[in-house]
């Protein structure tokens, strides 16, 4: 079996297959397993006969067998046998190398997304090696889309504790055509709700180097160019109608970046363990954005992470509770006359860019300034499994000046919710949050391509 | 009998190799392993061309189209016509086929590591004891084979959806009923577990991390019976080490070696535990042991695709490891996975025949019997390996090749394959070793000739067999 790890979204490939008894033979498909499995075998064979072929094509054909192998399976089975077959179909279709279909959302606001993944595995023969590459392209509901692909280098051989140095390389263009601008600032004023597009294009690489005593170095560079537009499509009013230059840095600017850094990485212990009654997970890293074109926009940029996770009852024969505090501070620097782009400031409120949830009773991308610091604090706790409780509290502030960076003046949000868990992965969230002066939202976060990344479908994004 | 001395029984399941791809060539030093010489079995290809078993085993990059390992796929491999055709009896013939109608290199299909390469698996295999009759449970894929290994039956499913482990009485079900501990030590939350169900149901009852079981070994606090998965798949910095298909094998074997040293961390521990190694199933590799039919049927059938599991899978490396087992010893007793429940209800629960829920696990062979040292063996096995170049050199080059060149001077690896064949001799055939100089070999052709006269003597049976390629 490839790619076992996709087994992760076997579960839905049932949803997706027909279970009912009594359904329909399509046309064209046989009515008897043996005769779905005699068929396969006979395309095998006609494809031998054929060759040779190229490994990327026998790739292609061995999948194109197979998912017509498991489809002829459900209808040639009934009752249970087919849900298990259904299952077999949806591990083929979804899973390992080849063409997938993908589902999820791209950023808050992007709405429902589809497309496909080119998924290919390689491995070097004579160096140790190994490669693994996808392709990905989505499109949303709501007009966001993104396409791009990754290739990630990962070195291998004989290491007693597995780890190796891991080198990806990256080029990702997105196309964001409504995103929420409130302005900058921790009191921004949510009547000043204005929508702008964004477009994006990253290509990097970025890499990983194990150290002694569960350190690893981080390092990577990447060319990054993004541009902002006005967005008139909605009663909201765009950008441009509300803000100004002067109070929006980069508002009518396109920017382009050569970005270099560094960072490190330490976590304890470093093989995971479900008895370990604690976890510590830091990084720390530096980056500088280079502007190329001339632009007073240039910025450096320090990022820091620290997460502390308990395990309150780490020798109980249930998953009780777990009790996490994380930490993250960002601070950025310019030199005189250089400001960063509102587009590159990170946000606080909702769901960010990044998918990353934090003061969860504000709207999305609510905050935003150059620099932030937030902490939040959840618990979760097993109902039953796969279903779990959710609390959280978070607390931030962003800040247009670094010497702002304190823990006065924070908002904050408190909420509860559902996990859906497989294993000790959180895959799907939902909660009610609220707390601070704007009420409450509901929100989920967790999509089919967050499964992917889990299950090594190599998710672009 | 259960053995009082053992405390915990470890398992150690691998992905998708073939006994004779990583095992076989230690014929070539221990005689009694049924495995390969080299050129001694063949397959054919579609257009007929012939396919020698031979070295030459890459760690990676060999089988970029993993070999095929579904029910039908086997049934090619085994029977050597395509599903759906009659055949009455195994002849082990499709494989190269077989992975020609993947799309594959059907000599690639036929290669053997040199034991050098595998310096963990090679070593451990001379330290403790081979099985050289352990056959998959199933001739199919991964997840029916490991339903045997946790349920003594994949109750008559051959594909590869997951529901195996809901609601079913599995051995670590039944150790929980009879106050012992039974647990699944998976390598990480990213790599899963193939006991996925069992995951969602009552996760730390059953259930740890590769981090849990290196500290339990260390602790001394192992349960009584541990089933341990390694990574499946690679990850930001982690190399995929199950050994499947096209996973790097020296990762794999460097695994063994980290799960072997983690019993060895606590004197305790490993005077107390009994660990075997064992590879699920062959993933589409050549093995030219022919399956034998099951004994005792446990009455669960398939439909799609037809199979009454009626006669057992492919044959798998396995070793059993112990301070009481005997060194070096190879055991050919046939073994399929319900052995591992088996064994372990024997030595927890009770007999097999009263205790076990299913025929194959009741009837099945179990391996305590290989316990028969009084006294805990502390010696270490020899891990020494090629040095990494070298071994490297040695995965790039086949070095059993059908035909030498007369001239070419013989290379400094090949020289070492000449003196290992050479001492080898000495130890076990002193008297010819006379006749042999391995300094007198300058040529490939004289390391061809030399080898050839050595192994005569070594191994008669094989060559007489040489030449008559079964299948």
């Amino acid at each position: 079996m490839r790619m076992k790890c996709g087994i992760l979204l076997i579960a839905f490939a049932a949803c997706l297959s027909a279970s009912g008894t009594h359904a329909q033979t399509p046309a064209g498909i046989p009515d008897k397993a043996e005769e779905c499995d005699k068929r396969a075998a006979q395309e095998k064979v006609a494809w031998a006969k054929s060759g040779p072929h190229d490994w990327v094509a026998s790739d292609f054909n061995k999948q194109r067998v197979e998912t017509g192998q498991t489809w002829c399976h459900i209808w040639a089975t009934n009752g249970y046998d087919r849900v298990h077959k259904g299952e077999d179909f949806g591990r083929v279709f979804l899973t390992g190398d080849g063409l997938h279909p993908t589902l999820g959302s791209i950023v808050p606001g992007s709405g429902l997304a589809g497309g496909l993944a080119l998924n290919l595995d390689y491995a070097a023969k004579s160096h140790p090696v190994r490669f693994s590459g996808a392709v990905e392209a989505r499109g949303s509901v709501n007009g966001f889309w993104e396409a791009g692909g990754t290739l990630n280098l990962l070195g291998s051989g004989k290491r007693l504790d597995d780890r190796h140095i891991n080198v990806t390389l990256s080029a990702i263009h997105r196309e964001l055509p409504q995103l929420t601008f409130f302005g900058l600032g921790n009191e921004s004023s949510l009547a000043n709700q204005s929508l702008f597009g964004l477009s994006d294009t990253t290509v990097g690489a970025s890499g990983s180097i194990p150290l002694p005593k569960n350190f690893q170095i981080l390092a990577g560079i990447e060319g990054l160019w993004a541009g902002p537009q006005a967005f008139h499509g909605s009663t909201i009013p765009s950008i441009e109608q509300i803000f100004t230059p002067a109070n929006t840095p980069a508002l009518n600017t396109s920017t382009g970046y050569f970005v270099y850094g560094a960072g490190i990485d330490w976590k304890y212990p470093l093989e995971e363990c479900l008895q370990c009654w604690y976890k510590t997970d830091a990084s720390a890293v530096f980056r500088s954005y280079v502007e190329g074109t001339g632009a007073p926009y240039s910025f450096r940029r320090f990022d820091v992470t620290w997460i502390q996770a308990f395990n309150l009852f780490p020798q109980a024969r249930v998953d009780l509770g777990t009790f996490s505090i994380t930490g993250r501070l960002l601070a950025s620097f310019t030199s005189t006359g250089n400001q960063v782009p509102f587009y590159l400031q990170p946000t606080l409120g909702g769901t960010d860019i990044n998918n990353v949830d934090v003061l969860r009773s504000y709207r999305d991308y609510r905050f935003r300034t150059p620099n932030a610091l937030d902490f939040q604090a959840e618990y979760t706790h097993k109902i039953v499994d796969p279903l779990g409780l959710l609390l959280f509290y978070d607390v931030g502030k962003v800040a247009l000046a670094r010497s702002d960076l304190d823990i006065s003046h924070m908002k904050h949000s408190f909420g509860v919710g559902f996990t859906l868990r497989a294993g000790n992965s959180v895959l799907f969230k939902l909660y009610y949050a609220w707390g601070g002066p704007e009420g409450s939202h509901t929100t989920y976060t967790g999509n089919t391509n967050n499964f992917a990344a889990d299950s090594n479908l190599r998710g672009v994004f | 009998m259960p053995n009082d001395k053992i405390k915990h029984i470890v398992v150690l399941m691998m992905e998708n190799r073939s006994f004779d791809h990583l095992l076989g060539l230690l014929k070539t030093e221990i005689p009694d392993v049924r495995g390969v010489l080299g050129n001694d079995y063949f397959n054919q290809t579609t257009a007929g061309a012939t396919m020698p078993v031979t070295d030459g085993a890459l760690y990676q990059g060999q089988y970029i189209m993993d070999p095929g390992h579904d029910f039908t796929d086997v049934y090619m491999q085994m029977y050597g016509v395509p599903f759906g055709t009659p055949a009455t009896q195994p002849n082990m013939s499709g494989f190269a086929q077989s992975y020609e109608q993947q799309g594959g290199n059907p000599a690639d299909i036929m290669r053997c590591f040199q034991p050098s390469q595998l310096p963990a698996l090679s070593g451990l295999a001379r330290q403790y004891v081979i099985c050289d009759q352990w056959f998959s449970s199933v001739p199919g894929p991964t997840l029916p084979n490991r339903a045997f290994a946790h349920f003594g039956t994949s109750f008559g499913r051959l594909d590869m959806s997951p529901d195996y482990f809901r609601s079913k009485p599995s051995i670590y079900q039944r150790m929980t009923k009879a106050n012992k501990r039974g647990m699944i030590y998976y390598y990480a939350t990213w790599s899963g577990t193939l006991g996925l169900t069992f995951l969602l149901s009552d996760q730390k009852r059953y259930f740890g991390l590769w981090g849990d079981f290196q500290k339990a070994c260390s602790n001394n606090s192992l349960p009584d019976y541990s089933f341990v998965e390694p990574a499946y798949c690679d990850h930001a910095g982690v190399d995929a080490n199950d050994q499947h298909p096209d996973h790097s094998v020296q990762a794999g074997d460097s695994f063994l070696q980290a799960v072997y040293e983690a019993i060895r961390s606590n004197d305790q521990t490993w005077q107390s535990t009994l660990l075997l190694v064992v590879w699920d199933e062959h993933g589409g590799i050549f093995d030219h042991e022919i399956p034998p039919m099951v004994s005792h049927v446990d009455g669960f059938t398939s439909t799609a695709p037809p199979f009454a599991f009626d006669r057992l899978g492919v044959r798998v490396p396995a070793l059993v490891i112990s301070p009481y087992v005997p060194a070096g010893i190879v055991d050919h007793t046939v073994y399929e996975h319900a052995s591992i429940p088996a064994t372990v209800t024997e030595q927890f629960l009770g007999p097999p025949i009263t205790s076990s829920p299913y025929a194959r696990e009741q009837y099945a062979n179990t391996f305590l019997h290989l316990l028969t040292v009084d006294q805990p063996r502390m010696e270490r096995p020899n891990f020494g390996a090629a040095t990494p170049r070298a071994a490297a050199a040695m995965a790039a080059k086949p070095q059993i090749q059908p035909k030498s060149q007369a001239g070419t001077p013989v290379s400094a690896l090949l020289s070492n394959q000449v003196q290992e064949v050479y001492d080898l001799l000495s130890r076990n055939h002193p008297q010819q070793a006379r006749d042999l100089h391995p300094s007198s070999v300058k040529t490939e052709q004289d390391a061809s000739q030399f080898i050839g006269k050595a192994m005569a003597t070594i191994h008669p049976e094989a060559a007489q067999a040489e030449g008559k390629g079964k299948g």
